[in-house]
């Protein structure tokens, strides 16, 4: 105890250290569970089992696009080409099926399709030590092109001769009562999990994006864990694509542009949520399902259409600044 | 006499850690004040709190008889307190004129820089206070650590501060820039300015220092004048015991060459390089900084690209091209540049220790946790490290306990060629001892030791057969009945240079 006399302060300082370090670890989290509990009580129909199911299908393309980009940033990148990756999923496995080929070769392309995408990204950055928003920024422009070109001015495309049911059980199958993207998610939830918080792997990543010459110093691979974290990013931006493209059975050229911000948005939200500020798996899930929420339950309340991104964005910012804010006063 | 600086009943906590209790720390002026302490001790703490970057808990700040609670470092450094912090932040891009002047760059008005009257000036402030020869159009990271190092106090003690307080500023220094440094604090002392020194070379506290205030565990414990102590009576309260070696030399056996290392080079800065090193050895490389030895130690560990060179290891020919395949040979690196390329601040410790042998402690990628924490345990354990768990990031451990966690990443693995380039900047007594202790365990464990060091009594003290490096080039190899102080610096210096070559 230090209450005796021989211990009296000075000047006894206030101590607010203790309530700002709670906003700044639980911040988020505590924003995101209040604001779930004022939908409920005013929003008709929000805290029903078929209403979260609803949510967690809304979330599923942006849940598993924002793990690619939790991992391209923790490895201290970004990907502003990801929604791009998404597309190369949808559209390629979409033209494959128009031109009669099975569900599984048609997957496998679109996969093929981020891969490359990947890869380019990953050979500019790691390879060609290209600052990460550049390339992947340039990469965004060269592949939005193409796909303009592709779909003749953005035409979607339209398997006339039919979608197989297999393919078509990606984006509208059930698995039980739960939606087959949902299944989806929470399976890319749980590889990505591993890899990042129970792999080596992860492990390199993070120590790549915080010090990447000390990591090479302690023998770490820095060039490959680089390159592969935009191809694996790629890759499963490319999965959420086909799921979106079995949902509404066509290929719509530049469908993965909104996911962009949304996905940075989400990770950057998640680094709110760990205690450190890093980017996380599970945070940037906090944040995927905040921003999915938020946008569910304006549905609900009837918000006008235009206002929505309005109040999303206000939000977001609210919480950041909140969070940011906390930080700061926490030493 | 009034104190010049009184500071009273200071308390700082952080998450976990008791930083200061309760801490008087009190300055007169005209002083050189020295303030020790073992690692974690809390005197960057304190000395944090004084420059206004923490705020304490408790307690008071009072300069010139006003208080400075609460000021902004802007605000502190006005009322003429100047900081050489342990932990420099410097831009890496800036040349060092900007540097010295940043934030005061002089102006030609309209908020336009007179680049001409800043570079003037700063070759002549260069000069003027510690007789250096940069050149003030020079990014800061194309300066060697002393340089930036000298740079920074150069920076501090252009405003003509009337308190300059030093958080260990020769850890990387060389002898002569010491000394040049001395003449420099005495010169501002014999003017009348006041100074905090921190160092952990006790030599140094009594070569300069007037009084000094001992720190354990976050508490006073006392202060006292130097002249009325001695360095094992010093060493005593610091540490709370008796220090018996200060070298614990273990003679190992010395067996086959386990690393040998024929005609290195790299542009000038290492020149035709040849050694050998023996199981059981521990091999000093001694030389003045700039000499190449970190460089050479880095071409050996496959951190630089080599012009020419081979090595072989226990005999056998091996191509080494980046610090991985060092690793895979058994080759481990602690490296000069604590922060910069030994710890990674914004991990774990536990994360760090692991990192370069990761492999070892996973089992079909998956990383095998209780093996791993139970690792960096003992670690913890061994080194004395202060924290309060593996899980704390080492960005909050103080300067010397982040040096113990990069000496415990290469402890980890199973290197057979340890190199450690300058072990123990900033590491205290106790801890120093303790990782001499560890090369000797190294070493009788059949391992070879490259100890790169900077510190005469050091290299003396444990090396079985010393280098001596100067300009690129080994000048000359004594053994370790044949080394002596003032040999190591004949050669050091270049002498003797013709009958080598
Ligand atoms: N920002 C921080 N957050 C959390 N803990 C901290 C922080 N800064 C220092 N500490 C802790 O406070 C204690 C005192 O640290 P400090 O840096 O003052 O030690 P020091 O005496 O300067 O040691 P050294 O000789 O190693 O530099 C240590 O246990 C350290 O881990
Ligand atoms: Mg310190």
């Amino acid at each position: 105890m230090h209450t005796g006399a021989e211990n009296r302060p000075i000047v006894a300082l206030r101590r607010p250290l203790l309530k700002w370090t709670f906003v700044a670890e639980y911040g988020t989290l505590a924003a995101f569970v209040t604001m779930c509990l004022v939908l409920s009580a005013i929003a008709p129909g929000f805290l029903t089992f078929d209403n979260i199911l609803t949510i967690l299908r809304q979330i599923s393309v942006l849940g598993i696009i924002s793990l690619g980009m939790t991992l391209v940033m923790a490895s201290g990148g970004i990907d502003l080409s990801i929604g791009e990756a998404l597309d190369a999923g949808a559209l390629v496995s979409i033209s494959l099926i128009a031109a009669g080929f099975g569900a599984v070769p048609s997957i496998l392309g679109g996969l093929a399709g981020g891969l490359v995408i990947g890869a380019i990204n990953g050979l500019l950055v790691a390879g060609f030590g290209v600052m990460p928003f550049l390339a992947t920024l340039g990469v965004h422009s060269m592949v939005m092109s193409l796909e303009m070109v592709y779909t003749r001015g953005g035409l979607p495309i339209y398997p006339y001769g039919g979608v197989p049911a297999s393919f078509n059980f990606l984006g509208r199958g059930f698995i039980g009562p739960v939606p087959f993207p949902v299944v989806a998610l929470a399976a890319c939830l749980l590889l990505f999990y591993l890899m990042l918080h129970r792999l080596t792997l992860g492990r390199y990543v993070y120590a790549v994006g915080e010090n990447p010459e000390a990591s090479r110093l302690s023998g770490v691979n820095v060039r490959l864990v680089t390159f592969g974290s935009y191809v694996i990013a790629s890759v499963i931006a490319a999965f959420a694509g086909i799921i979106l493209a079995s949902r509404v059975s066509s290929g719509q050229p530049l469908a993965g542009e909104p996911y962009l911000l949304d996905s940075i948005a989400a990770v950057f939200m998640g680094r709110t949520v760990s205690r450190e500020g890093k980017a996380s798996i599970l945070g940037s899930l906090v944040g995927a399902a905040f921003l999915g929420t938020v946008m569910n339950g304006m549905t609900l309340l009837n918000v006008v259409f235009y206002m929505q991104t309005f109040i999303k964005g206000a939000l977001l910012l609210g919480v950041l600044a909140l969070a940011s804010y906390a930080r700061t006063r926490r030493t | 006499m009034a104190a010049l600086l009184e500071m009273k009943g200071i308390r700082k906590e952080f998450p976990g850690v008791v930083a200061l209790d309760g801490v008087d720390f009190s300055v007169v002026p005209g002083e050189i004040h020295a303030l020790l302490g073992e690692n974690g001790a809390g005197k960057s703490t304190l000395i944090k709190i004084l420059a206004g970057l923490y705020t304490p808990d408790r307690g008071t700040v009072v300069f010139r008889g006003e208080q400075l609670n609460g000021l902004s470092p802007q605000q502190v450094q006005a009322r003429g307190i100047a900081f050489i912090h342990q932990e420099r932040a410097y831009i890496p891009y800036f040349t060092v004129g900007q540097t010295l002047f940043l934030g005061r760059e002089p102006s030609r008005g309209a908020g336009l820089i007179d680049w001409p009257r800043l570079y003037r000036k700063a070759s002549e402030e260069l000069v003027r206070i510690l007789g250096l020869e940069i050149d003030p159009h020079a990014p800061m990271e194309s300066l060697t650590v002393s340089e930036k190092q000298l740079v920074d106090i150069t920076k501090a003690l252009i405003t003509n501060p009337s308190l300059i307080v030093f958080d260990e500023p020769t850890g990387p220094l060389s002898e002569g820039e010491i000394e040049r440094l001395f003449a420099v604090i005495k010169r501002l002392k014999s003017q009348g300015v006041t100074v905090v020194y921190i160092s952990h070379r006790l030599d140094e506290v009594f070569q300069i220092c007037d009084r000094a205030t001992v720190l354990k565990d976050g508490k006073n414990v006392t202060t006292l004048e130097v002249k009325d102590a001695t360095p094992d009576g010093i060493v005593r309260l610091m540490v709370g015991k008796e220090l018996k070696e200060k070298f614990p030399k273990v003679v190992a056996s010395i067996g086959d060459p386990i690393l040998e290392v024929s005609n290195l080079c790299r542009g000038h800065v290492v020149r035709n390089v040849s050694f050998k090193l023996r199981r059981g050895e521990i091999l000093g490389i001694y030389g003045l900084v700039g000499a190449g030895r970190t460089e050479m130690v880095r071409l050996v560990f496959g951190a630089d690209k080599k012009d020419a060179g081979s090595i072989m290891v226990e005999g056998v020919p091996v191509i080494i091209n980046s610090p991985r395949e060092a690793i895979d040979q058994g080759i481990a690196l602690v490296p000069e540049d604590r922060r910069g390329q030994g710890v990674i601040v914004e991990m774990s410790v536990r994360d760090n220790v692991t990192l370069p042998s990761l492999k070892g402690f996973s089992r079909a990628g998956f990383v095998a946790s209780r093996r791993e924490r139970a690792a960096v345990q003992n670690f913890v354990k061994q080194l004395n490290i202060k924290t309060p768990g593996i899980d704390h990031f080492v960005k909050y451990l103080s300067g010397g306990n982040q040096q113990k966690v990069v000496l415990s990443k290469w402890l980890c693995g199973s290197a057979k060629v340890v190199i450690f380039d300058q072990p123990t900047i900033g590491i205290d007594v106790g801890a120093k001892t303790e990782i001499y202790r560890l090369m000797g365990k190294l070493v009788s464990d059949g391992a070879g030791v490259i100890l790169v060091s900077s510190e005469i009594p050091e290299v003396l003290g444990l090396s079985d057969r010393i280098l001596v490096m100067y300009r690129g080039r080994i000048t000359a190899e004594l053994s370790r009945e044949e080394a002596t102080p003032d040999r190591l610096l004949f050669y050091a210096m270049g002498g003797g240079v013709a009958d080598v070559q």
